[in-house]
């Protein structure tokens, strides 16, 4: 709706013509003869008779109300909810840290049953949608319907948990609320990591005695083991490591001998023995839920395949590379024809391609220091983001002082670590259709694949807001008004050609004649 | 002269009969040239050349200037001449009644056409009255006048001017049409002229007198910016800006029927514009002077 004080500024100068056309105008009836000269010639009569005195007045409101509509935004469904009031609950994977009927969920179920305040508003859960691999808000009406009426507090906040997948949520989707024509909008969380602006914004805090979150997860090559380490919080009373066994479409629990699990500062490493798809499980003294997360562990020994005399001899060095005839890595020399089997590899899904060019003489850049350790290199690095859709491909470029240089090879473990793909993935890829719940934790499935999908840092770990969330009111298209205001200018024009009788275009030329 | 003095059912105004009193009474002989009432148009012509068609009594409504002066001195009665031309001595009033004269006052307008009908009437001579508005309405003869009052007040309370008879001044066939059914050479016509193709040069009569009713724009309103202007006779409305430009306009098309009346005038024509409040006694008087002329 446009803003009171527009419209009313607005409408001020019509209301000044109204009294103008009031005081100064006349009716008169008197022969046209004498008052209908070549220019000033025309009919009104086309007019509804109570509208030939008003119409310019009546037009000229219309065209200020509709300036006001183009010039603010409006509602949507204007006059039909735009005032109506909606309170959300955060089903986001933190609204489940701390002992349970502490958590900041038990918090938000049982405000929204005690806050006067949310009475009578529409109910919302904002929570991940497994099926569509997107946040949604669902309706909470039916989800809390008891045989008594709206069940609350434990068997509420219980069944929020068995009814959602609380994981990492897209805030953004609340923008949907406005153009719902939600004007009221009240969030029951804990500590939303976000500036929040067009929101009523409900928080418990966060108070969660135990957490823990993966930090990271690779082939240690000296020790010859897998690494998962884990940043934590709190006692913990214990971890489980379990395999998907793909046969059964399972996790099976690891046998003691076949990992092992050592301290580390400010948290804990866990070394399986061999790769593969793993759940991580770790339960607290403090009584709080465990925490689950998911990791594919691959790739210790790389298939590759090289071209070129360079990249061939690369491959020969580094180790962990072994020659294979479905190569996930490519290596090649700028320039060198490809093979049949590097041709069949290239653009294959999930595959990985480091060119590399030998330059005669050295630049002035150094390689991007997250594939060289941080040791200085002189020589160019390109990186294609890792994806996994299309191939991902780094770019080196090395001189003299490059192929001197000792850590060369680091450039190529840091080149492989960096393209390969991650142990887990934050949130689902783009274009995923939908995520796959198995043992309480996310997948998405790549080809016949598993990918664990853990939710991110800040859903273990409080951190500062980052960004702001700002739910505006969608501002409506304004080219039906701005039509609408064409059109009614148009009307007026042609009004005052057909009661004035003037031309629209030769404005000078009637003047010139002094009629 | 006021509407107060008429008499329920009588459009004459009382004036009228004072008027023709005053006029009848002048001196009947011929004044020298030095005296002022020498200018008396009554004695302006020098005399008749018409064909003798028969000799009469006098009645108080003949011209005197036709008394048989040596016919009298024999025969100690008064006498007059009637000449064949004399058919033609008639009047034909023609009087505007379409909705537009309606701006000047219509009860003005009948007053007016029936009072001077009735001063002509009243002198004697025949008369043929049209009322006329888009087309010719209706019409009165009286081919021998007389004083008589009553035919030619309910000749004019007797008209309503509705319909499509009101739907516009068509002049020129009232005049075509009064021509056609009256060998008078002598026209009076009353209207406001609104009708722009009327050339007054063009009238097939001998003898005319144009009294053109009007009343000005803009005594109608003070102080406005805009006028919504309906039109009496068509019902159409225009809206248009009172500024210097329409004004300018309006008084070029008023100067030129005017003018265009102005240049009857200077062939002969007798010519007056009534405004409202003017004196209805003053135009009977110089119309009576100028029939005589």
């Amino acid at each position: 709706m446009p803003d009171a004080a527009l419209l009313f500024g607005l409408l001020i100068p019509v209301a000044a013509l109204l009294f103008l056309n009031l005081r100064l105008s006349r009716k008169i009836t008197y022969p046209h003869d004498l008052l209908k000269p070549a220019a000033r010639k025309g009919r009104a009569a086309f007019l509804f008779r109570s509208f030939r005195t008003y119409y310019d007045v009546i037009l000229d409101s219309a065209i200020a109300i509709s300036l006001a509509f183009t010039l603010a935004a409006l509602p949507p469904r204007v006059g039909t909810g735009g005032g109506r009031r909606a309170v959300v609950i955060d089903c986001s994977r933190s609204m489940l840290a701390g002992i349970q009927g502490k958590r900041p969920l038990d918090v938000a179920v049982a405000r929204l049953a005690a806050d006067k305040s949310l009475a009578g508003a529409d109910r919302y859960a904002l929570a991940f949608d497994p099926s569509t691999a997107r946040s949604r808000l669902f309706p909470l009406s039916r989800i809390l319907a008891g045989p008594e009426g709206e069940i609350s507090g434990d068997a509420a906040a219980a069944r929020l948990q068995s009814s959602f997948t609380f994981h990492e949520i897209d805030y953004s989707v609340l923008q949907q609320l406005p153009r719902r024509g939600y004007g009221d909008i009240s969030l029951l969380t804990d500590l939303l990591p976000f500036h929040a602006y067009g929101l009523r914004l409900l928080e418990s805090g966060r108070n969660e005695a135990f957490s823990a979150y993966p930090t990271a997860a690779r082939y240690d090559r000296l020790a010859g083991t897998w690494l998962v380490a884990f940043a934590t919080k709190g006692a913990l009373a214990g971890v489980e490591l379990s395999l998907w066994d793909e046969v059964r479409a399972a996790f099976f629990r690891v046998a003691p001998d076949k990992w092992r699990i050592e301290p580390r500062p400010g948290g804990i490493a866990i070394r399986p023995a061999a790769g593969g798809l793993y759940r991580v499980s770790i339960s607290s003294l403090t009584g709080e839920a465990d925490l689950a997360f998911g990791f594919r562990l691959e790739g210790e020994r790389k298939a590759a395949a090289a071209t070129g005399p360079f990249s061939t001899r690369v491959l020969a060095v580094l180790p962990y590379l072994e020659a294979a005839p479905h190569p996930g890595l490519v290596l090649a020399d700028v320039g060198s024809p490809l093979g049949p089997k590097e041709t069949a590899a290239r653009g294959s899904q999930g595959s990985i391609r480091i060119d590399t060019s030998l330059d005669k003489a050295d630049g002035d850049r150094y390689i991007a220091p997250e594939l060289t350790f941080a040791r200085p290199i002189l020589g160019t690095s390109r990186l294609a983001p890792p994806s996994r859709l299309e191939a991902s491909k780094a770019a080196l470029g090395l001189g003299p002082a490059a192929l001197a240089n000792e850590d060369l090879p680091l450039v190529y473990d840091g080149a492989i670590a960096y393209l390969d793909l991650p142990a887990w993935d934050g949130g689902p890829p783009p274009g995923t259709r939908h995520v796959e719940k198995i043992g309480g934790l996310l997948f998405t499935r790549i080809g016949k694949g598993l990918r664990p999908l853990n939710a991110g840092a800040q859903e273990y770990w409080p951190g500062l807001p980052k960004g702001d969330l700002a739910i505006e009111r969608p501002r409506s298209p304004r080219y039906p008004w701005a039509v609408l205001l064409a059109l009614l200018f148009s009307a007026k024009l042609l009004v005052w050609k057909k009661t004035c009788g003037k031309s629209l275009w030769a404005k000078g030329k009637e003047s010139g004649k002094g009629t | 002269m006021t509407d107060a003095g008429t008499r329920p059912g009588d459009l004459i105004d009382p004036e009228a009969t004072n008027i023709l009193k005053a006029f009848l009474g002048r001196k009947r002989t011929r004044p020298r040239e030095t005296s002022p009432a020498s200018r008396d148009p009554m004695f302006r012509r020098s005399g008749s050349s018409f064909d003798l068609k028969s000799i009469r009594e006098y009645q108080n409504s003949d011209d005197p200037r036709r008394i048989d002066w040596r016919l009298a001195a024999r025969s100690g009665r008064l006498y007059v001449k009637e000449y064949y031309e004399e058919e033609h001595e008639g009047a034909v009033i023609l009087v505007d009644l379409s909705p537009s004269v309606s701006v000047f006052g219509d009860l003005e307008v009948r007053k007016m056409g029936a009072t001077i009908a009735w001063l002509i009437a009243a002198l004697g001579m025949p008369t043929s009255i049209h009322a006329f508005a888009a087309r010719p309405l209706r019409r009165l003869e009286r081919p021998r006048g007389g004083l008589s009052r009553k035919p030619i007040s309910s000749f004019f309370e007797g008209i309503k001017v509705v319909g499509e008879d009101a739907a516009g001044t068509d002049i020129v066939t009232a005049i075509k049409a009064a021509r056609a059914s009256s060998h008078f050479r002598r026209l009076v016509a009353i209207s406001d002229f609104f009708d722009p193709r009327f050339k007054p040069a063009a009238s097939p009569f001998s003898r005319n007198a144009f009294i053109r009713v009007y009343r000005s724009v803009d005594t109608l309103f003070s102080g406005a910016i805009e006028l919504d202007v309906a039109d009496p006779e068509s019902g159409s409305r225009i809206r248009l800006p009172w500024d210097s430009a329409t004004e300018k306009s309006w008084r070029r098309r008023e100067d030129g029927l005017d003018r265009s009346l102005g240049e009857a005038r200077r062939r002969g024509a007798f010519y007056r514009v009534m405004r409202p409040g003017d004196s209805r006694a003053d135009l009977y008087w110089s119309f009576l002077e100028a029939l005589h002329a």
